[in-house]
């Protein structure tokens, strides 16, 4: 009778403890994972960016690829909170193509620059946080700036309400930098040649305008409080350069090795401070944090804070964010290994290595852009190759506590 | 609704318990010797082992998807039900009151259920450009369980029939999922028919550790010297999600495929059968006085 009694009063406790499971809406927000599969055999995408909207759902901006020579094609997709689409577009305005990174929010919408497919003029698309696009211009002229028609986009930036957009200019063979406004006004410019005669850098350039080639890790944004800096190739080589854009030359440059080597992500903290990672040759670097100052001008590798990442592609993807985690500053690069799992590697704000995470197995997975969360966790979008052949964007949302899990 | 059910299986306990008091100042008293007896004849400790199988119907109460489809219709997971059979054992404990038993039942469980997805991808312009894959999904759940039940003869007879009414609780001990993944493939020039090998996974991960439900059956006993023979059904309704919701994503090499379970609910027919020993009361002849 004991037994029987201390089994009913067993079976009791647990059912006012409520420790079973019930439908848990938070937790899908908290932590997914989502394919966004298309049914078109000869269709592939490639994302390029990710942004949290202010109704905590996402919007992916992504290169649309057909299995042609060409441009790719933009494509946005909105999700809701728990990653599932609400609304996706598949043309962008008339004849766009080959859309460029990231999704630059300034003014409670976001922008990207992509180019018309026609005369490969940089066109400026604005889009709501609701997925929609609400407009796409050329960029246009200035009277101060002469003639200010950009072609072939590279990246684009923020610089406080205004973008920076950093394009190819084939004619003169130089990479040009410019402070475009949100109406798609160039203000500021400065043009930089990429070295007289140099047609294997050209081609090195013009060669990722086709959908299926690789993609240089172009960069524009502004050091806090500071100058200019772009990711591009000047004077014969892919470079860090600090310029003021009334000056002719670069203020500073760090150079890479011509088209094989340079900076795959530089991300500044303040005006001297950043973090880094660096492709040269085969091999790729991260460099969790470093100044300005302690970095040579020639050598942009060998710093004492740099760690060779052999599980990496050197043409591997990388992007960075930080995160607070119970007050203590952490840096995160996510990246693919060379077996294609996306990988999430935390550092310490001293630069030493606080933990990691692997995402994605049995298919192949390849991370391309990384972000915070409104709830303290990441989102971190790239693409997934479904049934072994078709590239599709996948979206993985961690929660904090998986965060947590990773730097602690 | 949870907490109905832990009200009654309070009120048995006390009511059990209450029984069990009265019969023991009735067993104090002196002059009792003639009750004394009688209450030997209505009450007995039961012991015994069962075995069976049991078949599963899971039940979905939200869906969840990894893929999402931009441009065709995501055809929900196709549920089979009551197509593989599991397999328990159990240990019965019950005490028999006046034809009403209570009865506690360890036992360890393993259930079966499955599922399976399609997929398909064609090119509009080139009809040979067509794959297509099916993937199914077999899930094997083991438990320890401990149910408890109220069961009631219906007859004082050699063979009794009874029904019985009950709940149970469940621990997951273990948990694999078996992937595996066929298709077509016409655009290598023909038909290639596509077999992956089997993606066998632990994944315990993903279903929810503790687990409840309810459960009502019939069975009969029948005495056969001084043992009782059992059989029984029951019905199981489960009343708690068998899956974790927290962990839905967890599993990499699940999720990598594409895989993600629903909430789920599972029901189960279980059948047992097994012998039970008297272990009070017994006669000079070895004879279970309640058995006449």
């Amino acid at each position: 009778m004991k037994a029987l009694s201390i089994s009913l009063l067993f079976l009791s406790t647990l059912l006012f403890t409520g420790c079973f499971e019930e439908e848990n809406p938070i937790a899908e927000e908290n932590s997914f994972l989502r394919i966004y599969d298309n049914n078109t055999y000869s269709q592939a995408f490639d994302p390029l960016d990710v942004k949290q909207t202010s109704d905590g759902g996402f919007l992916i901006l992504a290169r649309k690829l057909n299995n042609t020579s060409g441009y790719s094609d933009p494509y946005l997709l909105k999700t809701d909170k728990t990653g599932k689409i609400i609304s996706e577009i598949n043309e962008v305005g008339t004849d766009t193509g080959h859309p460029v990174g990231p999704l630059l929010f300034v003014g409670g919408a976001y922008y990207f620059f992509c180019l018309n497919k026609t005369d490969t003029r940089v066109v400026l698309v604005k889009v709501l946080p609701d997925g929609t696009v609400e407009s796409t211009q050329a960029i246009s002229n200035n009277s101060s700036e002469g003639d200010a028609t950009r072609y072939l986009p590279l990246a684009g930036g923020v610089d406080g309400n205004n973008l920076l957009l950093l394009s190819y200019d084939n004619f003169s063979q130089s990479t040009v930098a410019d402070v475009v406004t949100t109406n798609g006004v160039v203000t500021e410019s400065q043009a930089y040649s990429i070295g007289e005669g140099d047609d294997y850098i050209e081609d090195v350039i013009i060669s990722q305008f086709n959908q299926q080639n690789r993609q240089y890790p172009y960069a524009i944004g502004r050091l806090p409080g500071s100058s200019i800096f772009f990711n591009g190739f000047i004077d014969y080589t892919f470079t860090l350069a600090f310029v003021n854009l009334n000056a002719d030359a670069p203020a500073r440059t760090i150079r890479g090795t011509q088209a094989d080597g340079g900076f795959t992500c530089f991300y500044p903290h303040s005006a001297n401070q950043f973090s880094s990672a660096i492709f040269n040759f085969n091999q790729l670097f991260y460099t969790p944090v470093s100044s300005l100052a302690e970095q040579n001008i020639d050598d942009i590798i060998p710093q004492t804070t740099t760690f060779q990442m052999a599980e990496i592609a050197a043409t591997s993807h990388v992007s960075f964010t930080s995160t607070n985690v119970d007050n203590a500053n952490y840096y995160l690069f996510a990246s693919t290994s060379k077996s294609n799992q996306v990988i999430v590697h935390a550092y310490q704000a001293n630069g030493t290595l606080a933990g990691s995470k692997y995402l994605g197995f049995s298919n192949p997975y390849q991370a391309k852009s990384i972000i915070n969360t409104s709830d303290g966790g990441l989102a971190i979008v790239g693409t997934t190759q479904v049934a072994g052949r078709f590239q599709r964007i996948c979206l993985f949302k961690l929660s904090l506590q998986e965060v947590k899990d990773i730097v602690l | 609704m949870r907490y109905l059910y832990s009200i009654i299986i309070l009120l048995l306990v006390s009511h059990s318990l209450t029984a069990q008091q009265k019969k023991r100042n009735k067993s104090a008293n002196t002059l009792a010797a003639q009750k004394k007896s009688e209450s030997f004849l209505d009450k007995q400790f039961w012991l015994g082992f069962k075995a069976g199988a049991n078949i599963s119907d899971p039940k979905v109460i939200n869906s969840f998807q990894i893929f999402e489809a931009t441009n065709y219709n995501k055809e929900p997971k196709a549920y089979d039900s009551y197509n593989l059979f599991g397999s328990q054992a159990a240990i019965e404990i019950t005490f028999y009151v006046k034809g009403f038993s209570i009865s506690t039942q360890p036992t360890y469980s393993r259930v079966n259920f499955s599922y399976k997805s399609n997929s398909a991808w064609l090119d509009p312009n080139n009809a040979n450009n067509q794959v297509s894959l099916n993937y199914e999904h077999q899930h094997q759940l083991e438990y320890f369980e401990w149910p408890l039940f109220v069961k009631y003869d219906l007859t004082r007879t050699k063979l009794r029939p009874f029904v019985q009414v009950g709940a149970y609780y469940g621990r997951l001990i273990n948990a694999n999922t078996k992937l595996s993944i066929t298709g077509e493939d016409f655009a290598s020039g023909g038909v290639n028919q596509l077999k992956d090998e089997i993606l066998l996974v632990g994944s315990k991960d993903v279903f929810a550790e503790n687990v409840w439900g309810i459960s009502a059956g019939t069975g009969l006993h029948y005495h056969l010297g001084n043992v009782r023979l059992v059989l029984d059904v029951n019905y199981r309704i489960g009343m708690s999600l068998i899956n974790n919701t927290s962990n839905r994503y967890q599993n990499d090499r699940l999720s990598g495929v594409g895989e993600s379970l629903d909430d789920l609910k599972l029901n189960n027919i279980i059948v047992s059968t097994g012998v039970v020993f008297p272990m009070r009361y017994l006669a000079t002849s070895l004879k279970a006085l309640d058995k006449r």
